[in-house]
């Protein structure tokens, strides 16, 4: 019992830091972004790999298998650039190198945009396959947080 | 001249296959292979790289052809789908509509605007702020006319979008066919070059567009992105454009020669490495082998010369050589030898070719081998080792020599035989064997053979009981033959009796020479029908044969010595002695006897010894004394003279006669001395008598041998009569015939001179020698002295008294004076007298005497007186 107690224990823990952090980052600036599916979805958490590959087109799938469709806010909006910049550490500058390369070769397309949050919540809400990151202000039970573990 | 080109070809070819010369050939020729099949690959490589290049060229060339056209084409379709939205929506209406459908290209790739007909952005995805286009390219394009196409320009930058980027554009039209403004999809040069990879492209490659009107839109090289330059058509030997229909524009895909060939190049040196190391290690490896072979050759090659010297100096040698391998049987033993190899010497030896010996074996060669030890001895070398000398006589017809020295020396797996012919060697030892025993002239054992026959006689005798009988030969009369004939015919008569000799004894007798002219027989009793004693009078006969020599009849005859074993001496030296002994008393005998030895000739011999000691002393000690005989004229009675003759008054055995110890003294050489004492104490005692008044006498002196050859004989006798004052004419000396025989010439020339003193001379012992009676008229004598021997018998003897008259004879006729000694009887002296004798002395006058008495004797009245009876 222990030895599964424990590595739960340390998750639990490392999550609270996490969600601390990001709520002390949110004090200090106006991006301020939380990532959300459907409440439908099963989906609590997932890792900061598992959501940059989700986001970056390099699979279509969520760790259990269903599908999974991402969705992006406007390029050069705020609360984009934190996001990729916290979960997937690359720069807008990265980011759109990485796409122009994935796009001209035709190996992926980057996923649709919307423009605003709210927009964002409401196509999510109803497809439990999408997933996207909202501004923390535009949140309501439609849909849920989804945990980003490093 | 065909056979020295031949065997010039041969030894090239030997050279040739000669391993330290066909290595590095066979070496070099592996490395030209090596460098030919290295730089052929290195070719093949290079051209297998430029093809891969090539292909790879074309097909990088048609994957982005392929993705710029399906870039291309998505941007149309975004341009045409955003043209049908603007007329369907409006200018503001449009974007929004396409954005909820999904329908708008993504913003981080893509910008997309649409302007009104004066120049003006009035919407933009992303959102961005509004200005004015009318001045730029795009824009008048599409404003002047209707191309139905779209528009690309080349990378700009304005307020809205502040980075570099293209423009594709495409012309909006109103209902009524009017301009109505543009619609943009504007994207970063950037874009169109994002496949550059640079696993393929390396760090110099090129990827890009390139418009119909040679301006760049975009060029990627490494990390390096140019846009907006001039460029005319494709650049280098790998790089390719290809047209893009209906856009105007060209794609590029340029490779760096040098980045292309990198991989070859680094195979290219790797193969050389290869090779080099390859070459490297096949120098390395033929080098040691070379070394190897080289000093294996120059061991081969230094064996040879070896070889070549030993069989030069083989060939040259005296001896014999003969190279033996064992051939053995089946359970390993040795049974004979296959002869391998053989000399020049070793074929005269055998009169076998080279060839022939070496096919042949020694049992083969030689079957005695097996019966005569010869295998046996081979075979225990071998197995023994070392070098075994041995001479042996051959019996075997193979080989042609009597004596043979060999050396035999085990050698691994054989043995080699040096062989000599040593036949002279023995031949010339044998000879000398002989030389040193046995005398050269006559050929009979000498002194020392027969001394160990002798002994070895001695030695039989003792074991069987026997005896042996030593007879000691002395020639009589040989010196007479030698000094009268030549040494020449001395030596012919020697031979003579020497084969006479031999000619009379038994088988187990032997003859020998001892030297000068005396002989030893041996001979042993052995129970033969013949006893020694006959055999030796046998020889006594043969000697007295008469004798040819130098024409000449010669009669010579022996005495003869026995001493017998054991009797007589229980070993050779006593023996020999004794049989010496016997001879001498044989010779006193009057020669031509033969004496048995007794043990009185000891004691005789003894008792010379004795003298001859005393002798020594006597003339110091004044032992000796003279006494004088008158000599008597026979005519008238008178004394006129007196011979001197010498005693020895010896303190233990009284007074000795001259007979006696004259030879002793003879012998010694003492005769010298005592003769001078004679001749002087002669001439003094004359003088003396003179002195005192007495009537004058002539005073006789004997001179011996020894004294007459004196060379300062003449000196001598001057002066004598110098130290006594004696007149010469009152000396006379007598000479006997023998001594004036041995050397006529010189003397007669001492007689000479002699006489010229003024001293008489006569001859004493006339008729016992030899004398040269034609020589007798030359001598320079006053008077010839009849031997007594003759006087003896007269008047009993017809034949003396014949002789005697002769020789008074024969001296009348000389005119020479005869004197008769040892007359003892009146009949004597009648005869003598009767037939003419001038003188005489003997006892029947008077005896020798003393001086005094003889002073007496003259001192009387009546001198005459016997005479007178």
């Amino acid at each position: 019992m222990p030895k599964l107690i424990l590595p739960w224990l340390s998750r639990l823990l490392l999550a609270c830091l996490l969600l601390a952090g990001a709520g002390a980052q949110a004090s200090g600036s106006t991006a301020d972004f939380v990532v959300v599916v459907s409440a439908k979805s099963p989906l609590t958490a997932l890792s900061a790999e598992q959501v940059t590959a989700i986001f970056m087109s390099q699979t279509g799938r969520f760790p259990g298998g269903d599908e999974a469709i991402p969705l992006d806010l406007p390029f050069g909006s705020p609360l984009r650039d934190a996001f990729y910049n916290k979960v997937a550490a690359r720069t807008p500058a990265l980011m759109k190198a990485y796409w122009t390369k994935m796009v001209f070769t035709g190996r992926a397309q980057p996923p649709r945009e919307l423009s605003n949050s709210v927009a964002a919540r409401r196509m999510v809400a109803d497809n439990p396959a999408m997933i996207a990151y909202i501004d923390r202000a535009a949140l309501d039970p439609s849909v849920k947080i989804i945990q980003v573990t490093p | 001249m065909n056979l020295a080109r031949e065997t010039r070809r041969a030894r090239w070819l030997r050279r040739g296959l000669d391993t330290h010369v066909s290595l590095p050939l066979f070496a070099m020729l592996l490395l030209v292979a090596i460098w030919v099949v290295a730089f052929h690959e290195i070719d093949a490589e290079r051209e297998h790289a430029q093809e891969a290049a090539t292909d790879s060229l074309q097909e990088m060339l048609g994957t982005y052809e392929a993705q710029v056209a399906r870039s291309v084409d998505g941007i149309e379709q975004t341009l045409r789908v955003l043209k049908y939205a603007v007329e369907r929506k409006g200018a503001l209406g449009a974007l929004p509509e396409l954005g909820r459908e999904g329908l708008l290209p993504p913003g981080v790739v893509f910008v997309v605007g649409i302007v009104d007909r004066n120049g003006t952005t009035v919407a933009s995805n992303p959102v961005a702020p509004s200005i004015s286009v009318a001045d730029q390219g795009y824009f008048k394009f599409h404003m002047e006319r209707d191309s139905g196409a779209t528009y690309v320009s080349p990378a700009t930058r304005d307020a809205a979008n502040s980075e570099w980027h293209l423009h594709f554009t495409r012309r909006l039209d109103d209902a009524d066919g009017n301009f109505a403004g543009i619609v943009i999809v504007e994207t970063d040069p950037a874009y169109f070059t994002s496949s550059y990879e640079r696993s393929r492209l390396g760090e110099h490659g090129q990827l890009g567009l390139v418009g119909t009107d040679g301006v760049v839109r975009a060029l990627r090289s490494g990390d390096k992105l140019s846009f907006g330059q001039t460029l005319d058509g494709p650049a280098g030997k790998y790089s390719g454009m290809r047209e893009l229909h209906g856009i105007g524009l060209n794609v590029l895909i340029g490779l760096d020669e040098q980045e292309l060939m990198v991989g070859f190049e680094r195979q290219r040196r790797e193969k050389i490495w290869e090779a080099g190391i390859l070459s490297g290690v096949l120098v390395f490896v033929t080098g040691l082998l070379w070394l190897w072979s080289w000093q294996g050759a120059r061991t081969r090659a230094r064996m040879r010369r070896a070889q070549e010297t030993y069989a030069a100096a083989s060939a040259a040698s005296l001896d014999a050589f003969f190279v033996m391998r064992e051939v053995r049987d089946a359970r390993g033993v040795i049974v004979d030898f296959k002869i391998v190899d053989a000399n020049q010497r070793a074929e005269q030896m055998t009169g076998s070719s080279k060839q022939f010996l070496c096919s042949t074996t020694l049992c083969t060669l030689i079957p005695e081998a097996r019966q005569n030890g010869m295998l046996t001895h081979l075979i225990d070398v071998t197995r023994k080792g070392g070098v075994h000398e041995q001479e042996w006589q051959s019996t075997v017809p193979q080989l042609r020599a009597r004596w043979l020295h060999q050396q035999v020396v085990a050698v691994r797996g054989g043995i080699v035989a040096i062989v000599r012919d040593i036949s002279e060697r023995k031949l010339a030892e044998e000879r000398m064997v002989h030389l040193a025993h046995h005398d050269t002239l006559t050929g009979l054992p000498n002194r020392s053979l027969i001394s160990d026959r002798l002994d070895m006689t001695i030695a039989q005798a003792q074991r069987s009981g026997g005896s042996v009988s030593v007879a000691f030969i002395d020639l009589d009369g040989f010196k007479l033959v030698n000094d009268g004939l030549g040494h020449n015919a001395g030596d012919d008569l020697l031979k003579v009796v020497a084969e006479r000799m031999s000619g009379c004894l038994r088988a187990s007798d032997t003859v020998g020479r001892f030297g000068g002219d005396e002989f030893v027989l041996l001979l042993s009793e052995t129970g033969s029908a013949v006893g020694a004693a006959q055999v030796i009078e046998r020889v006594r006969e043969a000697v007295l044969q008469s004798i040819s020599l130098c024409g000449q009849e010669v009669q010579v005859s022996c005495s003869i010595g026995v001493a017998v074993y054991p009797h007589d001496g229980a070993d050779a030296e006593t023996l020999l002695m004794n049989a010496d002994a016997a001879m001498y008393r044989a010779k006193e005998k009057g020669k031509n006897n033969c004496q048995f030895y007794t043990r009185e000739m000891n004691a005789s011999i003894e008792e010379k010894l004795v003298l001859l000691e005393g002798l020594r002393n006597a003339l110091e000690e004044e032992q000796f004394s003279l006494v004088y005989q008158p000599k008597v004229d026979l005519h008238d009675g008178r004394v006129f003279g007196v011979e001197a003759l010498v005693r020895w008054n010896h303190p233990e055995h009284g007074t000795i006669g001259p007979d006696r110890f004259i030879p002793l003294a003879e012998e010694s050489g003492m005769i010298v001395a005592l003769g001078d004492w004679v001749l002087r104490t002669a001439c003094a005692q004359n003088r003396a008598w003179q002195d005192a008044g007495l009537a004058p006498l002539c005073i006789s002196v004997n001179v011996s041998p020894r004294q007459f050859e004196d060379p300062r004989l003449v000196e001598r006798v001057q002066q004598a009569l110098d130290d006594t004052g004696l007149a010469p004419q009152w000396l006379e000396l007598e000479v006997t015939e023998g001594v004036i025989m041995r050397d006529l010439q010189q003397a007669v020339a001492k007689m000479a001179q002699v006489r010229a003193m003024g001293v008489s001379l006569s001859i004493d012992d006339f008729g016992t020698g030899y004398s040269s009676l034609s020589a007798l008229k030359s001598f320079p004598i006053s008077t010839l002295k009849i031997d007594k021997s003759f006087v003896r018998d007269l008047g009993r003897s017809s034949g003396d008294e014949a002789i005697a008259s002769s020789i008074i004879g024969l001296a009348h006729r000389l005119r020479l004076r005869v004197i008769a000694e040892g007359v003892e009887t009146e009949q004597q002296r009648a005869f003598l007298r009767e037939n003419g004798c001038d003188e005489m002395q003997g006892y029947l006058f008077s005896r020798p005497l003393p001086p005094l008495q003889l002073a007496a004797l003259l001192g009387a009245p009546t001198p005459r007186l016997a005479v007178a009876a």
